[in-house]
């Protein structure tokens, strides 16, 4: 049994479940908001408050797994595609990390990441795309800090695309030449991913005003626009002309009226994203806990 | 392998391992004090138990000296100790007494010997006198020349310090010249 926990912006994702090569079994399924001041991008600034909160909250719901998987999905993690050379695999992260400190300027107290996404001709040269993550070390020791504080042992920390990747991997909504647009909509922030042929492109993230029911409209709006803005900018791209396909996940009580809207008024097809076959659940199944889920997947 | 997930904490481990191996002086520092520590209280520790091992020796040394019967033994150790040391200087006294009495002249069976063989057929003895180292040797003889000749053969065995021969007389009755010689002994050493 592992427990995966989501770190959102204003927002955390609780997840238990039993994971084995083939399957994930989930348990347990909890979520709890938290004031969004708490996380900057240097991690969680108020540990003692958060570190309560999620203790109180894995207590009130008898999470009682310490195998931790933490995913980050919030201000503290940077992205970054990369194009470098296609070398050998034991010199590749130290390569990675040089290029993202030259590209995003970044000082050398930052810990990196990456997984490569595929490997591309260049004028006869072969290269590698990759994605790349980088987030502060004061960061990193934020959440394992806050995790020891709640008696977890973590084993693996994950960020929201690499997990996204992992789950759609396993589903089938990539047709041949087809643009895909995944959009994870969370309370206060979209997050959008362009898919070229099956393969991840590259991904947005848009503050959205905080939802509640009143501005329910206002908001399902603002997630609808900037779905359209990804849209639009999907048509600049040299394969643009291909057929498009919006995929929904998040906030389970939004994503009919959004799938519904988007077919409408954007004449694209949209679907909400579908629960992957190798993932059984005892409780009811929810899109918000995507990220949390993918997490699990280890690759 | 082509590298397809992502593990930041793992990258954060490995970070924090190379951080740990940079900062390795610190740790050899440590690790020298750390050794310097262990060595000098091993040291210690060994002269603690090679102190208690001398004090257990010397409880065991004062019990057995303590005892009863140690201290009667010994006082009797002492006792003939200095009994020894006594008839040492008695062996002494007694070593110096020996050459005084080598030294001292003295009238033995040799001395008679000597009388006896160095007499002249002709000389009979009529009185032989010991007193003070002097032994008077009263004669007779049937020629005046046979007296002086005795004392000439004595004096000649140099086992006297002195003869002397004082003269003779003529005994009319029994035809025989009668004298004394006296002879003073000498020590032997």
């Amino acid at each position: 049994m592992t427990l995966s926990i989501e770190i959102g912006r204003n927002c955390a994702y609780l997840v238990e479940a039993g994971v084995s090569k083939s399957k994930i079994v989930i348990k347990k399924t909890h979520y709890f908001a938290f004031p969004e001041e708490w996380i900057t991008d240097k991690g969680i600034i108020n540990m003692e408050e958060f570190s309560e909160l999620l203790n109180s909250n894995l207590k009130e719901n008898s999470f009682k797994n310490k195998k931790t998987n933490i995913c980050i999905n919030n201000s503290s993690i940077i992205y970054r595609e990369l194009i470098v050379p296609q070398i050998d695999e034991k010199r590749l992260p130290l390569l990675v990390r040089s290029e993202m400190i030259s590209v995003l300027n970044l000082t050398p107290d930052y810990i990196m990441d990456y997984i490569i996404l595929e490997e591309i001709n260049d004028n006869d040269k072969s290269m590698l795309r990759v994605l790349a993550v980088a987030i502060l070390d004061v960061a990193l020791d934020s959440y394992i800090s806050c995790a020891k504080a709640c008696k977890l042992r973590v084993d693996v920390i994950d960020s929201a695309t690499n997990a996204i990747l992992k789950l759609v991997d396993g589903l089938d909504i990539f047709n041949d030449n087809q643009q895909l647009i995944l959009a994870d909509i969370t309370s206060s922030h979209l997050r959008l991913y362009l898919f070229e042929n099956g393969k991840y492109v590259l991904s947005r993230n848009n503050h959205l005003i905080s939802y509640n029911l009143e501005d329910e409209k206002e908001f399902i709006n603002a997630v609808i626009e900037n779905i359209n803005k990804m849209i639009q900018f999907s048509y600049t791209r040299d394969n643009g002309t291909n057929a498009k396909k919006v995929v929904l996940s998040g906030m389970d009580e939004l994503l009919e009226t959004i799938q519904k809207r988007i077919s409408e008024e954007l004449s694209i097809p949209c679907e909400i994203i579908a629960k992957p076959n190798y993932i059984e659940s005892n409780v009811k199944y929810e899109n918000r806990y995507v990220n949390a889920i993918g997490s699990l997947i280890r690759k | 392998m082509k590298k397809n997930d992502m593990n930041l904490y793992e990258r954060y481990r490995s970070e924090n391992k190379i951080k740990a191996n940079y900062t390795s002086p610190i740790r050899l520092y440590l690790a020298i004090i750390i050794a310097a520590v262990l060595i000098v209280g091993a040291y210690s520790a060994k002269l603690i138990i090679d102190n208690l091992v001398i004090k257990n020796n010397i409880t065991n040394l004062e019990q057995y000296v303590n005892n009863t019967e140690i201290v009667t033994q010994m006082d009797e150790i002492s006792q003939i100790q200095s009994n020894i040391s006594r008839l040492n200087e008695i062996e002494t006294s007694v070593s110096g007494l020996n050459a005084v009495l080598d030294y001292i002249p003295r009238y033995d069976s040799v001395i008679l010997d000597i009388i006896y063989y160095e007499k002249p057929a002709a000389i009979t003895y009529t009185t032989l006198t010991y007193s003070d180292n002097t032994i008077s040797i009263e004669f007779t003889a049937p020629k005046s020349s046979d007296a002086s000749n005795f004392a000439l053969s004595l004096q000649r065995t140099k086992k006297f310090a002195d003869v002397s021969y004082e003269g003779y007389e003529y005994d009319s009755v029994t035809n025989l010249y009668r004298g004394v010689l006296v002879c003073i002994m000498e020590g032997e050493n």
